[in-house]
């Protein structure tokens, strides 16, 4: 299939550092940093990679880029990193150029602006970086700081917004999730009876036979930087203009060091408030030991997941308390639990002919690839830094299937991170998970249809058999 | 009845002072009751803590991270193996028998002659490679961290014989496994009152701890109760972790960090680093408190910054005279050996003049032109390594030279970098005039954590500039905190342009600014050793009432190197900020604090060359482009070695290559010098054996 937007004639030449009449430069960052902790999660979930799985990923995706975008006489071409940073060695089998970084720890704010420094001095300087999933604030400050265009863990609009237009992610941002997850509590749980809690929760009312109103806890990662507090703040705000102004904030340090005590505290805070609804706008590796104190509080609420930090996936999910897990739902941002050839990510790699099968990674991978695509053909034949941004923003909504999330570009406020919507999933722990053929699985509502803040309505949809009859 | 009288007006201290902090909002009892047990685990790294300062006389910085790959073990037996859980927590006591044992054989029996300060940095040494063997361990059960082959673990907590066990206190439910620890954090510390009052094993540990010596002339096998002290701190380790991982899940590859730390050390503080019972009130207490605060205030980060008003307070309370052990064990803290100058005799030989100048040149050049042969990048990360090299040179003069033990230094260089990245970002001061405030900022600082260092020392001073840097990192440096002060992305920090024509932009220009800060440093703290000042400040870390005898006011000595130090410490921080162009919180973790000490230790603590020689290793470790675990093993193994082999750092190797030198030019002259034979007949006498006789070394000849 040839790219759909026609174009004969010449392009502009250089029109952006790392753009030549030939060839887009770009630079995939490699932290190769991922903290032991984080390493060993990966390897019990299968989510980890080889470099080779990665080499043949980056070359199938440059090559679908090349051969089905209208890049206007113009292909990608992945650049080297220099010296050390050489990652053409890094695959024993495959070999494609990326930016091997310098292995920093996650808190050497210098280390990470030195690589990205490094990025800044590279000749030609590339027209874009992905800084992969592991990137860090100070690296993403830095190259934008700079003028450079950068794909990746942009993460809140609080961090783009400001550094506009350098840096774009197709992820949601922490804002807006915190927005869909107020929608979704106002439209469906607020001022409504606790419903689907453990038996300590739904009796816990003054008169116990009948399920208690919900009071609702937020428990949020006040992170370095923190990113979070303003979003949750808007969420209860929210709430508040919905009917409930005492949704109690449990902010909590992702210190690995300190988690264990702080959800201990948060336990019994969460259970000492009679908090029925916890809304977990928090990471994975934190909500394991929560799970495990609410269990042993004997109080299983509500946990309604924002779908943010990975949560909503399957795998992760099985490593939770599964006694209080069986209480959740809520918004999940991608999805998992389809068999991988259904997806985009998989079919792309197919075509390109690579061999083997693709990385389970590269479900995240692969939107980045997308994105750049879609920002050098909507660029035009002489792209610029403003030509992609004022592309993008014109760029009509895309996706929106139970496969593909909505993604938007320019909403005032929201512009540069594209995820506009969610799925509605429900916890089951006896159903095995497609996706490492173990018992935990986060079921969709509606064959998993997506819903944007807008569409999320009011009607709480209860199987017939219970969310694992399905 | 005095005893009691003054329990009782601490416990009400206490108590007012919680009442206070907490503004009259007492969490419930039941929650109450849950940071009680979670202080319990403090109280354990605190008795461990105590267990190694009473036999050794120095703080285990490896005793939080000793325990965990043996408890890590009793885990995978668990949940790879399916083992019984009492056979697994049996291998887990064996095993962190073994590895007590070993750390004693192999490392503290090394350092015996050794100043405390330097067994005190192995211990840093020996934390991370227990943090490598956490790595490792997993291995041995065909789990890989990667994730390629080998078994997959989950990180749920695994269950225990307690689990089903449950009991609710106002609301609150305790587990069985919780119960777990309180009980065997009690049976710990009856067993070792017990053990240390009654049994003659324990009675011989306080007598070798208080007079080595003493006990070894009558009798006491003094190095074997090091190792049984070794064995019972790694087992009460890994008990802890042990016991908590039903609680907390199964942590692999999770660092422990100073925040770990502090809770214990502060708790081991209170008890005054002797008694086990006011560890566990005190462990208790703090758990109480810190989640208390956590509870109320809803802030992650309020815990960590309370404990330094909380040491201030005990330190400056507390009225106290030191035992005879403690007294000699705080010296040998101080202690830091003293490198000659080159003998009066041979300065003005032309081959020492050339040498010296060679030298000079040779160290100017690799400072001024060594990083021009490297790429932007780790042009960038070298200035960030003489902005280490600058808190080096203010860790020499306040430890080296004054034996203050400070591990909050880079905390310091975070109230330097708060004060620069407020006056570059907001106030658009001028360059120097930003790093002269900085300075006197950080100096100020400094002077505030040092008074109780005018009171009581050693350990106790390392405990509050460490919690001083955890406070600096959660509060000061926090743009949650200080969102108008500190910069962001529209008020942002450039790196200035001098005089309107200089730019300092690009990555060498700002190293050399760098590095001429660090010039001025070390001509500032070279000028400091020459003068008067410089040589009371080392007489008074050597002994404190001699001085003091010789109408020396030692307050006021010990002030000064607090503040000088202070102000090249902050002073290197407002560099940090304008080399970064930013203020990054997560840059000032108080880990850094740790291992810049860690550095001036390697590097010969008295030593200024000593310390700029190993903040470069250092660097070149740090960004060499090795892996994690060859980071580990690099930094752990390597500042063993180092140690083990030249207790003086670097430093010592570099001097004794001098000294070699100068023997040669003594030699080439006719000369004999006698600070350079005296080490070497002092070493011959030592290796003759008894009734043999040693020709004597010609009569000293000095020329005209």
């Amino acid at each position: 299939m040839p790219p759909c937007v026609r174009f004969s004639g010449t392009n502009g030449g250089g029109t952006m550092p790392g753009v030549t009449s030939k060839d887009i430069d770009y630079v995939w960052y490699e932290s190769g940093s991922l903290p032991p902790a984080l390493q060993a999660i990966g390897a019990s979930t299968g989510l980890s990679y080889t470099p080779d799985q990665l080499c043949y990923a980056m070359t199938a995706y440059t090559k679908d880029l090349n051969k089905y975008w209208q890049l206007y006489g113009r292909k990608f071409v992945a650049e080297d990193g220099p010296g050390s940073h050489s990652g053409k060695a890094k695959g024993s089998k495959c070999h494609t150029n990326y930016f091997q970084g310098s292995g920093c720890g996650a808190t050497d704010a210098a280390c990470w602006r030195a690589d990205a420094d490094a990025i800044l001095a590279m000749k030609p300087r590339p027209a874009f970086v992905i800084g992969s999933t592991e990137a860090v604030t100070p690296f993403l400050d830095e190259l934008s700081k700079h003028g450079e265009l950068v794909l990746g863990q942009g993460g809140a609009d609080a961090f783009t917004e400001p550094r506009a237009p350098y840096i774009w992610d197709w992820q949601m941002s922490s804002e807006q999730v915190a927005r869909i997850g107020a929608t979704y509590f106002c439209k469906k749980l607020v001022g409504r009876p606790v419903s689907f809690a453990g038996s300590a929760v739904m009796h816990s009312g003054t008169n116990p036979l009948k399920p208690p109103t919900r009071k609702i806890g937020v428990v949020y990662d006040v992170g370095v930087p923190d990113t979070t507090t303003a979003a949750v703040k808007a969420f209860r705000q929210t709430l508040a203009a919905c009917g409930d102004k005492n949704v109690v904030a449990l902010p909590y340090a992702a210190d690995l060091n300190q988690v264990p005590t702080e959800m201990a505290t948060i336990a019994s805070k969460i259970k000492i408030e009679r908090l029925t609804t916890v809304y977990a706008y928090m990471d994975f590796i934190s909500a394991i030991p929560l799970s495990s104190y609410l269990e042993s509080e004997g109080w299983q609420p509500e946990i309604v997941i924002s779908g943010a930090a990975a949560i909503d996936d399957d795998r992760l999910a099985q490593l939770m308390n599964q006694d209080v897990w069986r209480h959740t739902f809520g918004l999940s941002l991608t999805d998992f639990s389809a068999p991988e050839h259904d997806y985009d990510f998989y079919k792309a790699y197919q075509v390109s002919g690579e061999p083997g099968t693709v990385m389970k990674l590269a479900n995240n991978m692969w939107p980045y690839f997308w994105m750049a695509g879609d920002m050098f053909q909507t660029a035009g034949p002489s792209p610029t830094i403003s030509s992609i941004e004022s592309g993008m923003f014109s760029l009509p909504p895309m996706g929106g299937t139970p496969l593909n999330a909505t993604m938007k570009y320019g909403t005032p406020g929201n512009r540069f991170l594209g995820q506009q919507d969610v799925r509605e999933v429900w916890y089951c722990p006896t159903k095995v998970s497609p996706e490492d053929n173990k018992k935990g699985v986060y079921v969709p509502v509606l064959g998993g249809r997506r819903f944007e803040a807008n569409a999320i309505d009011g009607k709480t949809r209860v199987f017939p058999q219970g969310v694992c009859g399905v | 009845m005095r005893r009691l009288t003054r329990a009782v007006l601490a416990a009400g201290l206490a108590i007012g002072g919680y009442e206070l902090v907490l503004l009259g909002r007492t969490p419930p009892t039941g929650i109450l009751l849950q940071e009680a047990f979670f202080g319990l685990p403090y109280a354990l790294l605190a008795i461990g803590l105590i267990l190694i300062y009473r036999a050794n006389r120095f703080i285990n910085f490896a005793q939080a991270q000793l325990g965990v790959a043996p408890a890590l073990l009793g885990v995978l037996l668990m949940k790879v193996e399916h083992t019984n859980y009492f056979l697994a927590l049996g291998a887990t006591i064996v095993f962190a028998a073994m590895l007590g044992a070993f750390v004693d054989f192999a490392v503290v029996r090394r350092f015996t002659s050794q100043p405390r300060l330097v067994v005190m940095i192995a211990t840093i040494g020996v934390g991370l490679l227990c943090e490598l063997l956490q790595l490792v361990v997993p291995g041995w059960f065909d789990v890989v961290l990667n994730g390629f082959g080998g078994h997959a673990v989950s990180s749920a907590p695994p269950s225990t014989p307690f689990t089903r066990f449950h009991f609710s206190v106002n609301h609150v439910t305790f587990g069985g496994d919780m119960l777990a620890i309180a009980v065997v954090t009690v049976v710990v510390v009856v067993a070792l009152n017990l053990f240390f009052r009654v049994s003659s094993l324990g009675m011989a540990i306080r007598a070798a701890a208080e007079n080595a010596d003493r006990a070894k002339l009558l009798g006491i096998p003094v190095l074997a109760l090091s190792t049984v002290v070794w064995v019972i701190a790694a087992v009460l380790s890994a008990l802890a972790s042990f016991l908590q991982t039903p609680l907390t899940g199964v942590q692999i590859g999770v660092s422990t960090g100073p925040t770990a730390l502090i809770y214990g050390l502060a708790a081991a503080i209170i008890a005054r680093m002797e008694s086990f019972g006011t560890a566990l009130v005190a462990g208790v207490g703090i758990g109480i408190l810190t989640q208390s605060m956590f509870y109320v205030y809803n802030d992650p980060y309020l815990p960590g910054a309370v404990i330094v008003p909380v040491l201030l307070v005990v330190l400056l309370t507390r009225r106290r005279t030191l035992s005879r052990g403690e007294d000699v064990a705080l010296a040998s803290l101080r202690q830091g050996g003293e490198f000659r100058p080159i003998p009066p005799e041979l300065r003005r030989l032309a081959e020492v003049v050339w040498g010296r100048r060679v030298t000079m040149l040779a160290a100017a050049a690799v400072l001024f032109a060594g990083p021009l042969l490297l790429s932007v990048d780790k042009q960038e990360l070298a200035s960030v390594v003489v902005v280490y090299a600058i808190v080096c040179v203010s860790l020499v003069i306040l430890t080296g030279w004054s034996g203050q033990i400070s591990l909050g230094q880079w905390g310091l260089s975070g109230v330097g970098a708060f004060v620069a990245g407020w006056f570059a970002s907001h106030l658009h001061a001028d360059f120097f005039l930003t790093l002269i405030v900085a300075g006197l900022a950080g100096a100020v600082a400094s002077l505030l954590i040092g008074i109780p260092a005018l009171r009581i020392q050693g350990p106790f001073l390392a405990a509050t500039t460490l919690a001083f840097g955890i406070a600096v990192f959660g509060y000061l440096d926090s743009p949650t905190y200080f969102p108008r002060e500190l910069p962001d992305v529209v008020h942002t920090v450039g790196r200035p342009l001098l005089y309107g024509r200089y730019s300092l932009a690009g990555p060498m220009a700002f190293y050399y600014v760098t590095a001429f800060a660090l010039v001025g440093a070390l001509a500032s703290a070279a000028a400091l050793r020459r003068t008067r000042a410089g040589r009371v400040m080392i007489a008074v870390r050597d002994n404190p009432r001699g001085a003091q005898s010789f109408g020396v006011n030692v307050a006021r000595v010990r002030i000064a190197a607090f503040a000088i130090s202070g102000f090249w410490a902050a002073l290197a921080g407002a560099l940090f900020v304008y080399q970064q162009g930013a203020l990054d919180q997560q840059s000032f973790i108080p880990d850094t604090s740790i291992l810049l000490m860690m550095i001036v230790v390697i590097g010969g603590v008295t030593s200024l060359p000593g310390a700029i020689v190993a903040a470069a290793v250092y660097g070149m470790l740090q960004y060499g482009g090795l892996g994690q675990q060859a980071q580990l093993l690099a930094t752990g193994a390597g500042s063993l070695i180092l140690l083990m082999v030249a207790p003086g750092g670097l430093a010592q190797g570099m001097y004794a290559t001098r000294d070699a030198f100068l023997r040669v030019i003594a030699k080439r002259h006719g000369l004999t010098v006698p600070s350079l034979v005296a080490d070497r007949r002092a070493a011959t006498l030592g290796e003759a054996r008894v009734g043999e006789v040693r020709a004597v070394e010609p009569p000293v000849t000095v020329p005209a």
